[in-house]
């Protein structure tokens, strides 16, 4: 950053250009699988590319910023992070404030946006978990003093979007808490007793109400409940056999002609098998699987525990939902209402993913500074005397 | 101090790598397992996304019509409106205020208010107004639409239709008002060829059932049932109807049949029976049998003729030669003359035919012609068998040959049963040289949409029971029927036409058992004719099955109304010119109306009345004719109207019963009124009433129908002297 390294960025291209061509082919995607919708709806075939456009801008800049925030400075800011996700939560359950979609209060309207408040909480719950888990590794096997504490906000936080409801949001941020625990060295009868607990309230949670008992029976039986529950991922099947291998060409889907619900928002995958054929999702899944690797590959390259276990984290989260989301979609896993990240339609979701995938970007290029640095140490310059290695030994 | 970087961390990051790649994996398989399989827990989605993209939109056929030889329509297929009314509040357009609602409706519809409240006021989304709110035509969907009310709608739905009501109607038969099902008739007989074939059009449709634009329709096309046209001559029918409902009212027979048919061709120019129904209130159907072609029955002294001709074609009839007639005892039974057995003494073959003799019949066969040869001749002419005519459920003849006696009372008619149309069909080989035709009544069948006939009927001679020359012998016998003085068949006689024709009075089986019913009227009255008689071209079958008569009344009143009525409108729409040999006086000549203005009245109405108009004096005690009409100068025919005007001060109102309409306008404009007129047909009602003084009064009003046609002063007044003059009419005794 400073003197002779001036001009050096430290950029993992891998990971950047993934990104970028994975954010551009769904802008393409939503284009295609909205502008009938468009039309209709709104009078205009590009009303869902326009905004998404702009959300990309935006993202695009906040993941510049991000790329360059050094994430350490969080660790200086984690009560603010946590008040604020907390007021947000809080916020977006108050009447008149909370914004209202399919009997779920999932948004709040800030400056003609919409904001969805526990989107921004997954990312402030990873800062927060990372930050806490890094500090305490020195008894991180220690139940009641080490691993406990930060779950207990994650509960809260849990049970907070979960009354929006948004089963889906809350429980990935809850997976992404216990991967997290796992990985700072956690021990296995500490992970699996809790994930086992966590695992049976999750469930009885979600077969408790007979709604959400009716998502998954309808995943099980789609066919059988086609009227109602199955509906949605009936129509996401038949827009994969459409499709079929090769696909029916960009543009060509029809069940995004008002078969297919979500078809540029949750269920866009299911277009992009149905125009695009194994390419496309083949494609798809080959950007996403080079950004899982690149990101876990920085988390495991980093050498301080906070950058390694914030890269897990956004890596995880990113992980989950593309689990989810693809699941719902093909049908492995119930449907939980979670998009696809870089592809579905949604400000909320691209500018999180952006976000994070900034900070991703500034650990990762924080690390290969160091490994630059380190490589050039052996050669030159003795270890201790960076300057960067007493900012994070500074906590002694 | 704290550890930077527990070394777990890189692992269990790596742990979770492989991981994360391989559920990638499974994702990325699972899509293109389904991909490639099309199927997903044994579901095949191909025919799945195909049957929810397809949708199948029918295209609706219309039914053949029927049609009469001109191409008139007697059964089509017509657009019919029933009304739905939205109640629920919660459309934009629904029925806010039944009561006003159902009062505008009540102006249109066939229901009162109150009844159409009730149904507008029903706790339900939407409603049917009931019979009243169906089968509406397009007038009166315009009038509702204008009333301008909310939440009434219409549903389109083709209906079957028949313009003339009753009308041939066990010809046609019917088809229910929605054509799912013909029930009766030729409706029911040719429905392969009537109806139609709905199309339909397969295309794919977005989520919202809309057509995709791109997409490839398959369309099935629809195909309209063929047209059938018929030989019925509308006109013609419309005569039988018209004097059928005349006599229906007049005589309350049981049963009424007749059928016309072209002598040379064998078609069927009319045909009707009564009771018959309106075809379009099928639910009121009382008797679904066409007699004519469906009831067989003794037909008495019609059959007398076909016996006739046989005896003539084998050379056994000999006109001159004599017989004593009254009654004869043959086989253990005796045969009475139907004027109580006392007969005309010792009498001619020819008179015994002319005043249809059973006597002279059963002697004919008995004692000279053979009763093997008469079978013989009743199996040629037919009456053994159906005819075979295209309408359905026709029955055959029954000849009775059991008995030795069966012979002899079959040889005048009783005993053996055959249909009308049998008569008719065996009645075209008199008319037409020996040759029978074969009757039928579907002319063509033709392809509505390639205008091609798929079916055909020309005019076949199925057989020659009797030679040319004895045929024409039997009609030269026949017609004298008509016109001798001691013809049975002169009631038959029509002006102008030489008729050929022999008369029946039948008997009717007691219902329970024995015997033959008896009593004034219980008999079937019938007549079957034909005209000219030089050549014919008409065959007219009339039977009067139980009239309601007087004891002085002739039974054959009601079915020589029929006949004449039919038989003289039958020739005039065939264009065949009244016989100029013909013995009727009757020739009318046209004048020019001279001016007699200032006549001496009595003398003027005396000169008209002699030339055979109809005078009308308007003022009585008038010595002299002030006006006249019609005018001076036109035109004028027997018969017609005269009105004189006289000048007497006070002139009264004439008795206008029976005029037409023409009559009543020309009185009118001589007296200066204004007339209206509701109804059609000749006056039966009027004011000022008869002998009122007319005064002042400046209109008339007449009211007119069509129904007392034959009152006594009707225009066609030709005094009925001669019918009422006539002989004993009961034919047979027991």
């Amino acid at each position: 950053m400073e003197g002779s390294e001036k001009r050096k960025l430290y950029i993992d291209w891998y990971l950047l250009t993934a990104i970028a061509v994975l954010s551009i082919f769904g802008l393409i995607m939503i284009y295609s699988a909205s502008y009938v919708r468009g039309y209709e709806q709104f009078g205009n075939m590009t009303h869902f590319f326009d905004r998404q456009l702009i959300w990309l801008f935006l993202s695009t800049l906040m993941l510049i910023f991000f790329m360059f925030f050094p994430y350490r400075h969080y660790s200086k800011m984690i009560k603010f992070i946590l008040i604020g996700s907390f007021a947000m939560l809080v916020l977006v359950l108050m009447p008149g404030i909370g914004y209202e979609v399919n009997h779920a209060t999932r948004w709040v309207t800030v400056g003609g946006f919409q904001i969805q408040p526990s989107e921004f909480v997954k990312i402030s719950m990873i800062i927060y978990i990372a930050y806490v888990y890094s500090r305490k590794q020195a008894y991180i096997d220690k139940f009641v003093s080490g691993l406990l504490p930060p779950l207990i906000i994650v509960v809260l936080m849990f049970a907070l979007i979960l009354m929006q409801p948004d089963l889906g949001t809350a429980t990935s941020i809850v997976l992404v808490a216990g991967m997290l625990a796992f990985c700072s060295g956690a021990r296995f009868f500490h992970i699996f007793s809790l994930g086992g607990l966590a695992g049976y309230a999750i469930y009885h949670y979600a077969t408790s109400a007979p709604y959400r008992m009716n998502r998954i029976t309808g995943h099980m039986n789609p066919f059988e409940m086609e009227a109602d529950h199955g509906y949605q991922l009936v129509q996401s099947y038949i827009a994969i056999a459409h499709g079929g291998m090769s696909g029916a060409g960009i543009g060509q889907s029809v069940q995004k002609l008002f078969y297919l619900p979500e078809a540029h928002t949750d269920f866009i995958l299911a277009i992009v098998s149905e125009e695009l054929g194994v390419i496309g999702i083949g494609f798809v899944f080959l950007l996403i699987s080079v950004i899982i690797f690149r990101g876990i590959l920085v988390g495991m390259r980093c050498r301080d525990a906070f950058g390694s276990l914030l890269a897990y984290g956004i890596v995880f989260q990113l992980a989950i939902q593309i689990v989810f989301n693809a699941g719902a979609v093909n049908g492995l896993l119930p449907i939980t209402g979670i998009p696809f990240p870089f592809l579905s339609y949604g400000g909320s979701s691209i500018m999180v993913t952006f976000i994070s995938m900034g900070i991703l970007i500034n650990i990762s290029r924080r690390t290969e500074k160091d490994r630059q640095e380190r490589r050039g140490e052996t050669e030159s310059v003795p270890v201790y005397e960076n300057e960067n290695r007493s900012f994070y030994a500074g906590s002694k | 101090m704290e550890q930077i970087k527990n070394t777990r961390i890189t692992k269990r990051g790596l742990f979770f790598l492989v991981l994360f790649l391989f559920i990638m994996a499974v994702l990325f398989s699972r899509f293109v397992y389904i991909q490639a399989a099309k199927e997903v827990q044994d579901e095949n989605l191909q025919s799945l996304l195909e049957e929810r993209w397809s949708q199948t939109r029918e295209l609706d056929a219309s039914r053949g019509g029927i049609f009469d030889r001109d191409g008139e329509v007697l059964a089509e297929q017509i657009p019919s409106y029933s009304i739905y009314a939205v109640l629920d509040d919660e459309y934009d357009n629904y029925v806010a205020d039944p009561a006003s609602s159902a009062e505008a409706l009540s102006a249109v519809l066939d229901a009162d208010a109150s009844t159409l409240e009730g149904y507008l006021s029903r706790d339900a989304e939407q409603v049917e107004l009931g019979p009243a709110g169906n089968n509406l035509n397009y007038e009166e969907r315009r009038e509702i639409e204008e009333l301008d009310l909310g939440g009434i709608f219409f549903r389109e739905d083709p209906r079957r239709y028949y313009p003339n009501q009753t009308f041939a109607s066990h010809v046609i038969g019917y088809t229910e008002r929605d054509m799912e099902k013909a029930r009766m008739g030729l409706e029911q007989m040719l429905d392969d060829e009537l109806r139609e074939e709905d199309g339909s059009v397969r295309y794919k449709q977005d989520g919202r059932q809309r057509p995709l634009v791109n997409a490839d329709q398959i369309i099935d096309e629809p195909k309209d049932g063929s047209d059938v046209y018929l030989t019925i001559d509308s006109r013609i029918q419309m005569a039988i109807e018209q004097t059928m409902n005349q006599v229906d009212d007049e005589y309350a027979p049981e049963r009424l049949m007749a059928v016309v048919a072209s002598a040379e061709t064998g078609e069927i120019l009319g045909m009707s029976n009564r009771p018959s129904f309106n075809p379009n209130e099928y639910e009121n159907i009382e008797n679904y049998t066409n007699f004519n072609v469906s009831h067989s029955f003794e037909p008495g002294s019609t059959l007398k003729a076909f016996t006739l001709a046989g005896a003539i074609d084998n050379g056994s009839f000999d006109a001159d030669a004599e017989f004593e007639s009254g009654s004869y005892d043959i086989l253990d039974a005796t045969i009475h003359d139907h004027n109580n057995g006392e007969g005309w003494g010792e009498i001619s073959y020819l008179e015994g035919v002319q005043r249809s003799s059973n006597v002279g019949f059963a002697k004919l066969v008995m004692d000279r012609m053979g009763e093997e040869r008469m079978y013989d001749y009743l199996t040629d002419f037919g009456f053994r068998d159906p005819t075979g005519i295209d309408l359905p459920n026709e029955a055959g003849g029954l000849i009775a040959e059991q008995y030795p006696v069966d012979a002899v009372v079959t040889a005048f008619g009783q005993g053996s049963a055959v249909t009308p149309i049998q008569q008719v069909q065996a009645a075209t080989a008199l008319a037409n040289d020996g040759e029978m035709m074969q009757p039928y009544i579907v002319d063509r069948v033709v392809d509505s949409e390639t205008n091609e006939e798929t079916l055909k009927n020309e005019p076949e001679a199925k057989a020659k029971p009797i030679s040319a020359e004895a045929a024409e012998e039997t009609m030269d016998i026949l017609e004298t029927v008509v016109s001798a003085d001691e013809g049975t068949g002169r009631p038959f006689a029509i002006d102008g036409f030489e008729i050929a024709g022999k008369t029946g009075t039948a008997q009717i089986p007691n219902e329970s058992g024995g015997g033959y019913m008896t009593g004034d009227g219980n008999n079937i009255y019938s007549f079957l004719g034909m005209a000219p008689a030089k050549d014919p071209e008409v065959i007219v079958y009339v039977a009067v099955d139980r009239p309601e008569i007087e004891n002085d009344q002739s039974g054959n009143e009601a079915s020589s109304m029929i006949f004449r009525q039919v038989m003289e409108q039958s020739l005039q729409y065939l264009n065949i010119e009244p016989d100029e040999e013909s013995e009727a006086p009757t020739v009318q000549e046209e004048e020019e109306m001279p001016d007699v203005s200032g006549e001496d009245t009595k003398e003027t109405v005396e000169s008209f009345e002699e030339r055979g108009y109809n005078v009308a004096v308007i003022g009585e005690e008038g010595t002299a004719v002030k006006n006249q009409a019609p005018e001076a100068g036109t035109e004028v025919v027997q018969g017609e109207h005269i009105l004189l005007l006289t000048d007497d001060d006070d002139p009264q109102m004439p008795d206008i019963t029976g005029w037409s309409s023409r009559t009543v306008f020309m009185l009118g404009d001589l007296m200066e009124m204004e007339v209206e007129i509701d109804g059609n047909g000749y006056a039966v009602e009027q004011t000022p009433e008869p002998g009122n003084s007319i005064g002042d009064a400046s209109k008339m009003n007449a009211r007119l129908t069509l129904e007392d046609e034959e009152d006594d002063e009707s225009e066609d007044d030709d005094d009925n002297g001669n019918e009422d003059n006539e002989d004993d009419e009961d034919f047979f005794m027991d």
